[in-house]
């Protein structure tokens, strides 16, 4: 496969781990309607999740994974019962200074646990070195798991109940919904697709470090306020978008150092243009 | 009211002239007039404990060495050294403890930001420093000799190596662009090797690490990738680089790349292409000096902690008491409790004239701009790396 390829095909790779990432910013954007900034350290808590079954314990690599998902998925509900539940109903300032709070936390706890030291977690090693088999199972898993997600949405009855709280959380619960357990069930789905995400990043960049949340935490919540915020199709589009422009300013020299910049520029114009996102709902104000 | 305000004014001026008398230098020299002390400040905690827990061996050890071989008659030296967990406040705080407590000549600090600001009491003090291991510009020109190449040096050795060991290779640069550290090298390097004789160039941000295909991309026909960045980054980007950049290549790096080899989970001889990192020691090396000092270490201390920057500190002393020696040899006497600024006023003189040769090289020179002259050696990380 030529170059230009093989770059094409891992930039839709990066584009669909970023959309898993922003998957969870966005659904609890617009179920809980808060900013989960602690969502970035949930990869980082998968990652380390890998290196102790892994690399420590030895495990086969199907059991990790698995491990690493359900223990990103408790860590997620947890953190929503401990942190934010007692917070709901208080001002948005309020909750989104507790989430940054527990990003460090997270990363503290790590960081004296595990010392700063970088570590290497290479779950495939066959893999190495072949950058198309990896973009394709990336794009193929990420696929399905956001085709599975809509249809989750759509035609179940918890899915049902999501779209109700988002749409309006105080009718839903007239109706009989119970929204503890419905954003509880968001927290937890955002931190397993977090720890699929993490899995899929190691596969790419197998470096582990206790801050390697914060960046793919930034450029997926981008990518969801690309996509316009709250809305699921828009973070696999902004998703796919910031892979796009990710690599291909990677390959340009010229463009190498300023990649950061131009993911951001974009980022604005397209809040100049569409200020909800390219799938926002735009409200209508009437005076 | 008066009886009160009269008691409070004492005091103040008590403690102003005890302080006054402490920022005078009054030091009590007296107090260690069996040895001469060397102080330094290095991190022998946190994330860069391993470059201050070597420094600190083996300047011990160097010091144990000469004092044994000195006899109670002749120059003996004393040891300390202090934590600073690479943080420039600390090694600030350090200086004054040391100071305070009688250093009359110091090896400064591990790390180069910690460095500049230790280097602020030193220069302030007159206290003579010579660091093994903070390589920035900036820690020259705060007044501090290094053992070391400087971040310039650096670039300019690594170019120069490359033109004569290297002619033949297709030279690709990798560097950090918001990095000083990586920046310098690179301007340097850039500027020795000429525009024309590099093939490719890519770079990379602080805060971009995320995947490195775009810049592998970029580099994929070189046969000789320089590497002036820090190993985690390295890390990722030769993991990146294979099947695309020729197995046959030769990722060669700055005193960055130092413990890359300590990575969990990267096994750097799992990778065809040789890495490597020029230097100014190897341990592996069969050279006498350095045998009897990796021998020396090993015996001693925890094999593990022993880098080039501990080699590094094994000089540092060596060259001092090298001087002080010179300088005796010319009818002088070192008591031994010397002032630190008397003990600087020698030392800054004879470095002027001073060759040294040891474990980090021979015929060791020093600039007047307090940077050192020595030639550079490749020390390959990988030696027994699968064959393709």
């Amino acid at each position: 496969m030529s170059d230009f390829w093989t770059l094409a095909l891992g930039a839709l790779a990066l584009g669909g781990v970023y959309a898993l990432i922003a998957l969870g910013y966005t659904m609890v954007y617009g179920i809980a309607k808060m900013l989960n900034f602690a969502h970035g350290d949930i990869i980082m808590v998968g990652a380390y999740s890998a290196f102790v079954t892994f690399m420590l314990a030895g495990m086969p690599v199907w059991l990790c994974i698995v491990i690493a998902i359900i223990f990103c998925t408790l860590l997620g509900i947890g953190i929503e019962k401990a942190a934010y539940r007692p917070l709901r109903g208080s001002s948005p300032l309020a909750i989104l200074i507790t989430a940054i709070g527990v990003s460090y936390l997270m990363e503290s706890i790590v960081y004296l646990a595990f010392s700063s030291a970088p570590k290497n977690v290479v779950l495939f090693p066959s893999l190495q070195g072949n950058p198309t088999a990896t973009a394709l199972i990336t794009l193929g898993v990420a696929t399905a798991l956001m085709v599975a997600l809509v249809l989750f949405i759509n035609y179940t009855k918890i899915g049902k109940a999501m779209r109700a709280v988002s749409e309006d959380r105080g009718a839903a619960q007239l109706m009989g919904i119970n929204v503890n357990f419905v954003i509880m069930v968001t927290f937890a789905i955002g931190s397993s697709l977090a720890a699929v995400a993490a899995v899929f990043w190691l596969m790419k960049t197998p470096l582990v470090t206790y801050t390697m949340g914060s960046l793919p935490g930034i450029k997926a919540f981008s990518a969801a306020v690309i996509g316009g915020i709250g809305s699921i199709p828009g973070a696999m589009i902004g998703g796919i978008i910031m892979g796009l422009i990710e690599t291909f300013c990677d390959s340009i020299p010229g463009l190498q150092s300023y990649t950061m910049a131009v993911e951001f520029a974009i980022l604005v114009i397209i809040l100049l243009i569409r200020p909800s996102g390219l799938l926002g709902k735009t409200k209508r104000e009437k005076v | 009211m008066k009886n009160t305000l009269k008691k409070l004014a004492a005091s103040v001026l008590a403690f102003s002239s005890v302080a006054l008398l402490a920022a005078c230098g009054g030091k009590n020299y007296a107090a260690n007039n069996k040895a001469i002390m060397i102080g330094n400040s290095g991190p022998l905690t946190g994330a860069y404990a391993i470059y201050g827990t070597g420094v600190k061996y083996a300047a011990q050890m160097a010091v144990d060495e000469i004092n044994a071989k000195e006899g109670a008659d002749g120059l003996q030296f004393q040891f300390t050294g202090k934590d600073d967990q690479g943080d420039g406040e600390l090694a600030a705080q350090n200086f004054n403890t040391l100071y305070e407590s009688g250093m009359q000549v110091s090896l400064g600090c591990v790390t180069s930001g910690a460095c500049v600001s230790f280097a602020e009491g030193g220069a302030e003090n007159e206290v003579f420093m010579l660091t093994p291991s903070a390589t920035a510009d900036a820690v020259y020109k705060a007044g501090v000799y290094q053992m070391c190449f400087s971040d310039s040096g650096q670039g300019k050795a690594a170019a120069k190596y490359i033109k004569e060991y290297y002619k033949d290779k297709k030279v690709g640069v990798l560097y950090n662009s918001t990095q000083d550290y990586s920046k310098g090298i690179y301007d340097n390097f850039v500027k020795e090797l000429g525009k024309d004789n590099i093939t490719a160039e890519a770079s990379f941000t602080d805060d971009q690490t995320a995947s490195f295909d775009g810049q592998v991309n970029t580099l994929k026909e070189c046969d000789l990738v320089f590497l002036p960045i820090y190993y985690t980054p390295a890390t990722t980007f030769i993991r990146a680089a294979q099947g695309k950049i020729a197995d046959n290549a030769v990722f060669f790096g700055g005193d960055g790349l130092d413990g890359i080899d300590g990575v969990k989970g990267f096994d750097v001889n799992s990778f065809p292409q040789k890495i490597s990192m020029l230097s100014h020691f190897n341990s592996a090396s069969t050279d006498t000096a350095t045998k009897t000092f990796v021998d020396a270490y090993n015996s001693k201390y925890d094999p593990d902690s022993l880098n080039q920057f501990a080699a590094s500190a094994y000089d540092c002393v060596y060259a001092i008491y090298g001087m002080m020696k010179n300088y005796e040899a010319k009818g002088n006497k070192i008591e031994m409790n010397i002032s630190a600024k008397d003990l600087n006023a020698i030392l800054t003189e004879e470095i002027k004239t001073y060759t040294y040769s040891g474990v980090t090289g021979s015929n060791i020179k020093w600039a007047s701009d307090k940077t050192v002259d020595k030639s550079p050696i490749e020390y390959e990380i990988n030696p027994n790396r699968v064959h393709s």
